[in-house]
């Protein structure tokens, strides 16, 4: 998952071009998050509601696709009605309905990914960078076995793994679901997570008021959740935020390879519905079928990417005043 | 029988470079209600001392050997999950920089409860109102608002005022201050040490109050220990110390602290050289490289810690005492100037 890191430099770089705040201002006068921010928490919130809601509602009978021109048939934009605001897709299917269903699947992916990367990678991070000693020694070489493995690999490897153990057909090996995609990325995320909150939890470690709750005779487990988690989790939302938008582009990436999310013409993730759209062909004829989705993810993820950032930025100049 | 009773305790660090030799040897002994001051420049092992005492340091690549006795008990010996059963009743820190010893990112009011609901089976609002009674006895005004703020809201005494309520949670026996007043402002630190104090004998505690300034144990302790390079060069109650100095360690020590008495532009008194290397400490007296008064036998031969024969309980680790008798007491100190002109102490 280099995109991760490629997203971080990208985002850093954002940060420092930015006024610095003067040291004198008054710690409690906050700055204002700013306009662009709330577009991005509206964009982020308008997408999720819409994908609940139309992930509800039977959109086949409440839209009427009989009667219109199929894209293969004719120009997109012939396809353009009232009913279907933008138009049709290859599979006959309004875009708007697949861009708004298949929202779901993508945040999912993204959600599910970082979650377990947190969970699993964050746990054993705040262990090693606590303990020190044997047990970092041990995770850390497991982390970066699984850094140096190619990630591609890795994931048709998984995906492999995972589909002909589930029992479908070998014309379907490399058929995905949101929780083979999930579970394959979501491995991958471990060792980076791993590592970024094993070094913020060396850092806290060596602070003396974890010292000082061992003096007031706190047991491990608190110190580490009580103690230290606040401290570290703070910072690593900003990193899970723009690490969701980085596994929207990779689940993106693994349907051109063909183990993205849904098959043939059932479009079911963002990812599916580009590649879909994507033959050379089709490209040259009806290129929005493509853009459109590709639209939304990239407006997705930069909502994700910015918010992340604003967070970060927020958070760090919290530290710094302390 | 005495509340801490520390026999010979040693604690030596596994390093790449070497075994660093923080704490050698060391005992005292401390009654309940009692101060005894311990006083050593950086590095001279005094916080690896309150540290080891309390069995806070990591097990991993330290040497220890020595006994501790608390209240009866062997602490040294202790595994970390008895010894959590001490801290707070029995013994508690506080730390030198209030600004990292508190959790930024916890509210007070968790902070301060956090050794009251682990070591007592009390009910979170009974542990929300003893946390303001300590906020209310440390002299923090507002207490209830306070409990709900985070340290960065707090000014740095204010902070210094919290490390110590929360120390006090739990009500101690014993209490480790360990340069509790290092990082404040001096016009803080009086308010701050006065505070301690009076809640030392409020509650009966022992404390040990770990400094590198003498002024600040001047009149505040019972005891004073000087320790230099892991050992204790010089131990006596406090008002025979600064009347009888015997060590020219103290004496240099006493000697650095500017005096208001001084003409503007006096060079301030310092100790030459640094603190010896503690992996390869230097043989013979380990304060014989800085030292005014040292002699051949000083380099060669590392003196015993002998009872003074004229005042007894009176203990230094000298070949060549400072003998005269005029230092009273660290507020006056522009006596010491003349008597240490005139200190060349005799020989061996």
């Amino acid at each position: 998952m280099t995109a991760v890191a490629e997203q971080r430099e990208q985002s850093a770089a954002a940060v420092t071009s930015e006024p610095v705040p003067s040291v004198a201002a008054p710690l409690l006068v906050r700055k204002p998050w700013g306009l662009a921010f709330w577009v991005a928490v509206g964009w982020l919130v308008s997408v999720v509601v819409s994908t609940i809601v139309a992930n509800l509602v039977d959109w086949k009978k409440e839209v009427d696709f009989l009667g219109t021109v199929d894209v293969t048939e004719g120009r997109w934009s012939k396809t353009i009605s009232a009913t279907h605001p933008f138009g049709l897709n290859f599979g006959g299917n309004d875009i708007l309905v697949d861009l708004v269903r298949g929202a779901k699947n993508s945040l999912v992916i993204a959600a599910a990914t970082v979650i377990l990367g947190f969970l699993v990678g964050g746990t054993l991070g705040m262990v090693a960078g606590y303990f020190r000693g044997r047990v970092d020694t041990i995770l850390s070489f497991f982390a970066n076995v699984l850094l140096s493995v190619p990630p591609l690999l890795f994931i048709l490897l998984m995906i492999a793994v995972l589909s002909s153990r589930g029992g479908t057909g070998e014309a379907q090996a490399l058929s995905s679901s949101v929780g083979k995609v999930s579970l394959a990325l979501g491995i991958l995320s471990i060792p980076q997570i791993f590592r970024v909150v094993r070094a913020s939890t060396i850092q806290f470690s060596q602070r003396e008021f974890v010292m000082a709750a061992r003096a007031m005779g706190a047991k491990v487990p608190r110190i580490l959740w009580g103690d230290i988690l606040p401290n570290v989790a703070k910072p690593m939302l900003a990193y899970g935020l723009v690490s969701a938008g980085a596994v929207m582009v990779i689940e993106g990436g693994l349907s051109f390879l063909g183990v993205g999310v849904g098959s043939g013409t059932d479009t079911t993730a963002w990812g599916k519905q580009i590649s879909a759209a994507s033959q050379r062909a089709d490209l040259e004829r009806a290129p929005m079928v493509a853009f459109i989705p590709g639209l939304a993810l990239f407006l997705t993820v930069l909502a994700f990417n910015y918010i992340g950032d604003k967070a970060r930025e927020r958070l760090e100049n919290k530290q710094a005043a302390l | 029988m005495a509340l801490l009773e520390v026999t010979d305790l040693v604690t030596h660090f596994k390093t790449d470079r070497g075994i660093v030799q923080a704490v050698n040897g060391v005992s005292f002994s401390l009654d309940r209600g009692q101060t005894l001051g311990i006083v050593g420049e950086s590095g001279s092992g005094k916080s690896v001392l309150s540290r080891s005492i309390m069995n806070l340091l990591p097990r991993r690549g330290v040497i220890r050997s020595g006994e501790v006795v608390f209240d009866g008990k062997v602490t040294s010996t202790m595994s970390s999950k008895e010894s959590r059963k001490l801290y707070g009743p029995g013994m508690a820190m506080i730390f030198q920089d209030p600004m990292t010893s508190l959790n930024p990112v916890v509210k007070i009011g968790r902070q301060l409860t956090e050794g009251l609901t682990q070591h007592f089976d009390v009910k979170k609002s009974v542990a929300r109102e003893t946390a303001e009674e300590l906020l209310r006895s440390v002299g923090i005004p507002e207490p209830k608002r306070r409990l709900s703020e985070y340290p960065f809201q707090l000014s740095g005494g204010m902070r210094q005022r919290v490390v110590i309520a929360s120390a006090l949670a739990c009500g101690p026996q014993m209490l480790f201050a360990d340069e509790p007043t290092t990082a404040l402002d001096v016009t803080v630190q009086k308010t701050i040490l006065n505070l301690l104090a009076r809640q030392q004998r409020e509650r009966d505690m022992a404390m040990i109050l770990v400094t590198h300034d003498l002024g600040v144990v001047a009149g505040r302790t019972d005891e004073i220990m000087v320790m230099y390079a892991g050992m204790v060069v010089e131990k006596a109650n406090t008002t025979d110390l600064f009347a009888n100095m015997r060590h020219p360690y103290t004496e240099a020590l006493l000697k650095s602290i500017p005096k208001l008495s001084d003409p503007s532009h006096t060079r301030l008194e310092s100790i030459p050289g640094r603190p010896p290397n503690l992996i390869a400490p230097p043989t013979g007296c380990r304060f014989a490289p800085r030292c005014t008064y040292a002699d051949d036998w000083c380099h060669k031969e590392l003196p015993p810690l002998a009872e003074d024969p004229e005042s007894p309980g009176h203990f230094f680790r000298c070949w060549n005492p400072v003998s005269v008798t005029a230092v009273k007491i660290a507020s006056k100190p522009e006596t010491a100037d003349a008597s240490a002109a005139s200190a060349p102490a005799g020989a061996n």
